[in-house]
């Protein structure tokens, strides 16, 4: 309890790292929705790897004398520029051949592999800092500063407005494009616009909550949700729900215990999915005609 | 049988009794090739579609009755030709595919679904126009689908899912209704229902293309048939395109497309 109270108190050392938290707890999930529903889960995967290899390559440019940024930018920016850069021309690559024929789940699992070995190989070859890059690519949440936090506030703060505003358009060419046309949406550009929040996204994520946990809050809370809700809506906003519980009991966890705070918020994520998968198997025995009593089968 | 005024150009046309005028048209192909990356499935056809009329696309698997669908829709970009829109605005279309298409992973409500249909006249954040509830339970009632708004598409049979995206047609408040084998693996119940829902809405001033392999309902509904074939189009009364030497003739021989009910 007194820990509880700690955390909870405006002056608490961490409150960035736990505020960090609850934001990507609630956003990640939301977005892992359309993950989840659009079966593109591997690339939930990949794209955080993506966003890595990006920042690893931005770093590895400027050091080698490629200064596409003032000098004087902070780390941070380049970091951010690069992850971007990356991730949004990896998914507009994976939307090009969406529909062409081909094993996509292939390319999904190429991009992914060739990303990590390239970060390797860019933190290796770069001159520079090399432990401190590493932080930067699995991203340190309790480091998080006063202005990264305030950037993380209105970044994701603009996604979950444009999650929540535009869920029908997104819903609808994610569900039936062609009915999306007939309805007078154009599904290139809704198709875009959420391509660039995921991009946004994973880039932000990586770079501050680092990868592991970008991956975990996309997909753990909605195939938690999926279990237990009735209705897309609901799966989202039950999904966020999750995902912020998540971020919180695992810090508080993390905190009581001195674990990784990374690694605690996936499995208290993990634990919720148990959970889920326990109540929806209980309901379909619950219901399930061939435990009724025989007179009860005829009624429903 | 006749060669087609300009209009149908290229699509034969079987001279039809009576010189009763036409209705006005809604929309029209204009001697149109149509296909995918690049390749055309029809070559230089011509349709009109007019008010309060119901026409069948018929034909065998792969002759390109979607196709012509998709492009009647606007889904597909004609390669050559072009698709014209009659009166001051594009008409409104209900469009109600084959249900099939839809991926069963998505755990959406008959109420969501429902609801899609209304999504041209939604802005963000503001409620559907009419109290929504209501317009979902109007659109399901017709349909006999009243009271499972609250039921999960993905749990229902086919039959049922037939008639909620009839029912998110509707909603669309449409002039042109497009049913894509509306009938196809449906029990005898949900073809009976389908079938007089379709009169309805064609005594309600509603004009309906629909795409179907089963002739039953096509002989019940269509006042005008036309039959695509070799990526040609044949159109004509339904009297007179399905005789038994028309059906014969436009079915290829030993092909699994000559499963057709009746």
């Amino acid at each position: 309890m007194d820990t509880l109270t700690e955390i909870l108190r405006p002056d608490f050392l961490l409150r960035n790292a736990l505020l960090a938290g609850l934001v990507v707890g609630v956003v990640c999930p939301w977005v892992g929705v359309y993950f989840v529903l659009r079966r593109i889960i591997f690339l939930g995967v990949a794209l955080p790897q993506i966003s890595s290899a990006g920042i690893a390559l931005a770093f590895l440019l400027h050091n080698l004398g490629w200064h596409f940024l003032p000098h004087d930018v902070a780390e941070r920016w380049m970091a951010l520029v690069g992850s971007l850069s990356l991730t949004l021309l990896a998914i507009l690559g994976m939307a090009l051949l969406e529909r062409r024929p081909g094993n996509s789940e292939g390319r999904i699992g190429a991009a992914f592999i060739v990303a990590g070995a390239l970060s390797i190989l860019f933190v290796a070859a770069d001159p520079f800092g090399e432990a401190h890059l590493l932080a930067l690519l699995k991203g340190d949440i309790v480091a998080i500063n006063q202005d990264t936090l305030g950037l993380m506030l209105v970044v994701y703060g603009v996604l979950f407005l444009i999650l929540t505003a535009f869920h029908r358009e997104l819903l609808l060419v994610s569900y039936d494009p062609e009915i999306a046309i007939t309805l007078g949406r154009s599904v290139t550009f809704w198709q875009v616009v959420l391509f660039v929040v995921v991009g946004i996204n994973i880039s932000f994520g990586v770079m501050t909550v680092g990868p592991m946990v970008v991956f975990g809050f996309l997909v753990l809370p909605p195939l938690a949700a999926y279990r237990v809700v009735r209705g897309v809506l609901p799966l989202c906003f039950v999904s966020s729900l999750l995902g912020v519980t998540s971020a919180f009991i695992g810090f508080y966890i993390s905190y009581r215990y001195d674990l990784p705070l990374g690694p605690t918020d996936v499995v208290v994520a993990a634990l919720w999915l148990v959970v889920a998968t326990f109540y929806h198997a209980g309901r379909r025995l619950m219901v399930s005609p061939r435990l009724r009593p025989l007179g009860d089968q005829g009624r429903a | 049988m006749t060669r087609n005024p300009p209009r149908e150009a290229n699509c034969q046309q079987q001279s039809t009794a009576g010189g009763s005028p036409e209705p006005p048209a809604l929309v029209s192909l204009d001697d149109i090739s149509v296909g995918y990356d690049g390749h055309a499935v029809l070559h230089r056809v011509s349709l009109v579609v007019h008010e309060r009329e119901c026409l069948a696309l018929l034909g065998p698997n792969g002759s390109g009755k979607t196709t012509l669908f998709k492009t009647l829709l606007g889904i597909l970009p004609p390669i050559a030709g072009a698709l014209r829109y009659h009166g001051a605005t594009r008409p409104r279309f209900g469009y109600v595919p084959q249900r099939e298409r839809l991926d069963l992973i998505f755990p959406v409500t008959v109420r969501e679904v429902v609801r899609m249909g209304a999504y041209r006249r939604c802005r963000p954040f503001a409620p559907l126009p009419e109290a929504s509830h209501r317009m979902v339970a109007e659109a399901l009632a017709p349909v006999g689908a009243k009271g499972w708004e609250s039921r999960l598409f993905n749990e229902l049979s086919g039959g049922e899912r037939q008639r909620v995206l009839i029912a998110r047609a509707l909603v669309a408040q449409p002039t042109v209704l497009l049913l894509d084998e509306p009938t196809t693996g449906v029990d005898l119940a949900t073809e009976y229902a389908v079938i007089e829902l379709v009169k309805d809405l064609l005594r309600g001033g509603l004009a309906i293309v629909m795409v179907s392999h089963n002739l039953r309902t096509v002989e019940q509904v269509a006042e005008r048939v036309v039959w695509v074939h070799q990526g040609q189009l044949t159109s004509g009364s339904a009297a007179d395109m399905l005789t038994a030497d028309r059906i014969r003739d436009m079915l290829i021989p030993g092909s699994p497309e000559g499963r057709w009910t009746r």
